[in-house]
């Protein structure tokens, strides 16, 4: 198997654990969010968000590297040209991964064992941590559709990912 | 190495010239072959002579800067001994009753006299030969026949006696071949004659040497010309056939190992035709290319020696009709090859050759840091270096001449076009390094051959992208513009 397959399976798993635990770690353990019950509110709002987030983001990859598969070229200008489909891509992406959270967080009755009561998620929490969870999403942009792209988009559209030159010469010598 | 004498004599030789340095450039002929052209001809201002010579002049300019000796795109090597113009030793008497002195044969011996005036009419005799023997056989023959063998002491023939003396010293066993119609007046006359010169003139090792001839018999029709009182008659070419026939039947057949006819039931029609000069510049034809592809057969095989050769249809020439091992494949691959360069890749090197961050054209371009350097990194060729840029203008000439020659192949059928679909292109040189807004963008190969279709597992050959993908997925060993054009050649 070639090295960049190699890589981009690697990013994408690095992703996966970065948005479902890493994420989840930070919210329960490590930033001091206003939360009544940190993990209750881990579990049924954000897991169930990252993991909507992480298949999102799968998709717009795999959306990208199908394009990429399938599309023929004239020139190289026209293929130099769909970087603004691939921002575009990843732009809906992190919007989309924003979406999910509020729609999440909004929405989701979570059920908090220390009162018996069930509530909305964003009633569990004296100020929900958008400050957090927004910033993270250019994270999770980058670790589950930027770098796997930058290893996997075919063909023609190989090198169209920014830095996707550079990281294919590092781990292919050309 | 195998070596080969091409001899174009007339302006149809030179026309079979063209197709035969086109088929050795692409390798029809093998990988090992070196070609050495002749062209004979009186009229040096002839429009087919100088296509010919145009021709030669490209395929020995892709060849110095493209050669690789590992690859079939330009391997073999090229020799052009120019051209040799049978009135040469006449330069100075234009007319057939100039060079036999009629005034002084008169005086001399009037039985002479009145035989000249049996053989040769009274405008023949005054005829202007500055633009050769005007399809006449009566004129060709009267001047050609006064070619002796010192002839061969000087002048091309003498460097090309001893180069084929050279390759019999060597061990090889070289082969000249001659071209040339005999229903006109250079061909008719020169091609019997200058084979039985040669064979004389190698009789010590003749044993060691083929001579073979493609001889084309009557293919092609036309109007009366309209400049010239003296003019070749399409209506005398069948009489004129017949004779020359019998005359190499009688007495030159000996000389030769084996002969090739080659001719056409249904005559293509030349428009606005001329008796010499500039004007006489008539399209190829598959006959040619036939012609041509005799040189890939084996004396006496095949073929040759009796056997018939006949195209599937009357009025088109399929891909299957092409003799020879190698010839066909070897054309579809140029063809292809010649297409995409022209259509694609020119402009895209040219592209990338005005941007200044070729990392960036990369971005869209993958294949292209395989063969070039990226802004001077590593030790593939600089594509803005000059001997980039010599190859490159090498090749793109050498593309337009093989296109427009295989268009004119393509339209020579009568009934539609055959073989490819250009019919409609026009193939141009670009100039300068900026990209050809004339040369659209193409993509597609899978409707340039006609009656082609590829396997399933190799349809892929029908993308352009698809095949700049395989080149930007592996390594090459040549790298450079030689290397692209021959790495494509060798995938397409």
């Amino acid at each position: 198997m070639k090295s960049k397959y190699f890589f981009g399976g690697l990013f994408i798993f690095i992703g996966i654990v970065w948005i479902i635990g890493v994420t989840q770690f930070l919210i329960t353990d490590v930033y001091a969010a206003q939360l009544q019950f940190p993990s209750a509110w881990a579990v049924q709002v954000y897991f169930p968000a990252g993991a909507i987030s992480t298949l999102l983001y799968l998709g717009f990859l795999f959306a990208w590297i199908i394009y990429s598969f399938n599309s023929r070229f004239r020139s190289s200008g026209k293929a130099r040209a769909t970087i603004t489909l691939w921002l575009t891509l990843l732009g809906m992406s992190i919007v989309s991964n924003i979406i999910t959270l509020i729609i999440c967080i909004e929405t989701i009755t979570v059920f908090t064992p220390a009162n018996k009561n069930f509530t909305l998620g964003a009633d569990v929490l004296n100020s929900p941590p958008y400050e957090l969870l927004v910033p993270l999403t250019i994270v999770n942009a980058i670790l589950l559709f930027w770098l796997p792209s930058c290893f996997l988009s075919q063909r023609t559209l190989r090198f169209v990912p920014p830095l996707s030159y550079e990281l294919i010469s590092l781990s292919e010598k050309r | 190495m195998q070596k080969i004498y091409a001899i174009g004599i007339g302006g149809t030789g030179a026309k079979c010239i063209r197709s035969t340095v086109h088929l050795h450039v692409i390798g029809a002929y093998g990988a090992d072959v070196r070609l050495g052209v002749l062209l004979v001809d009186a009229d040096a201002s002839n429009g087919n002579l100088q296509s010919a010579r145009e021709t030669v002049e490209i395929a020995l300019s892709g060849s110095s800067n493209l050669k690789d000796t590992n690859t079939l795109l330009f391997s073999g090597p090229i020799k052009n001994y120019g051209l040799w113009n049978p009135l040469g030793e006449f330069s100075d008497r234009l007319t057939l009753s100039d060079i036999y002195l009629e005034a002084s044969m008169r005086a001399t011996d009037s039985g002479l006299g009145e035989l000249f005036d049996c053989l040769v009419s009274p405008e023949e005799k005054q005829a202007d030969l500055s633009v050769g023997f005007r399809g006449r056989p009566s004129i060709g023959s009267a001047v050609v026949g006064r070619i002796g063998l010192s002839n061969s002491s000087h002048g091309p023939w003498a460097e090309l006696i001893n180069d084929i003396q050279a390759d019999c010293a060597n061990g090889d066993v070289p082969r000249i071949h001659l071209f040339g119609s005999i229903f006109g007046g250079t061909g008719s006359s020169g091609l019997p004659t200058l084979g039985t010169l040669l064979s004389r003139e190698l009789k010590a090792i003749r044993e060691s040497v083929q001579i073979t001839a493609s001889v084309l018999l009557p293919y092609f029709d036309f109007d009366i010309p309209d400049d010239d009182d003296i003019y070749a008659e399409a209506k005398n070419f069948t009489l004129n056939t017949d004779a020359a026939l019998q005359y190499m039947s009688r007495l030159a057949g000996d000389s030769f190992n084996c002969v090739y006819l080659l001719g056409d039931s249904v005559k293509q029609r030349y428009e606005k035709p001329a008796t010499g000069g500039p004007r006489q510049n008539n399209p190829s034809s598959c006959i040619e290319l036939m012609a041509s592809a005799a040189i890939s057969a084996d004396v006496g095989m095949g073929y040759g020696n009796g056997a018939y050769l006949t195209v599937s249809d009357d009025n088109l020439m399929t891909w299957e009709d092409i003799p020879g091992d190698l010839t066909a494949s070897t054309l579809k691959s140029g063809l292809r090859t010649a297409y995409a360069w022209y259509y694609n890749l020119y402009n895209e090197i040219r592209e990338a050759q005005r941007l200044s961050s070729k990392k960036s054209f990369t971005r869209g371009a993958p294949w292209f840091d395989r063969f070039f350097t990226l802004n001077g990194e590593g030790n593939r060729p600089d594509i803005d270096c000059e001997d980039e840029g010599r190859k490159i203008f090498a090749f793109d000439k050498w593309v337009v001449d093989f296109l427009d020659w295989f268009q004119q192949i393509g339209m020579s059928g009568t009934a539609r076009e055959q073989l490819a679909d250009i019919r409609d292109h026009e193939f141009v040189n670009s100039q300068g390094y900026e990209p050809d807004p004339n040369r659209d963008y193409e993509e597609s190969l899978e409707s340039l051959l006609i009656g082609q279709s590829l396997a399933k597992r190799e349809k892929w050959k029908h993308s352009i992208d698809l095949l700049k993908n395989k080149l930007a997925d592996n390594k090459h060993r040549l790298e450079g513009t030689i290397g692209l054009v021959n790495n494509l050649f060798e995938i397409i």
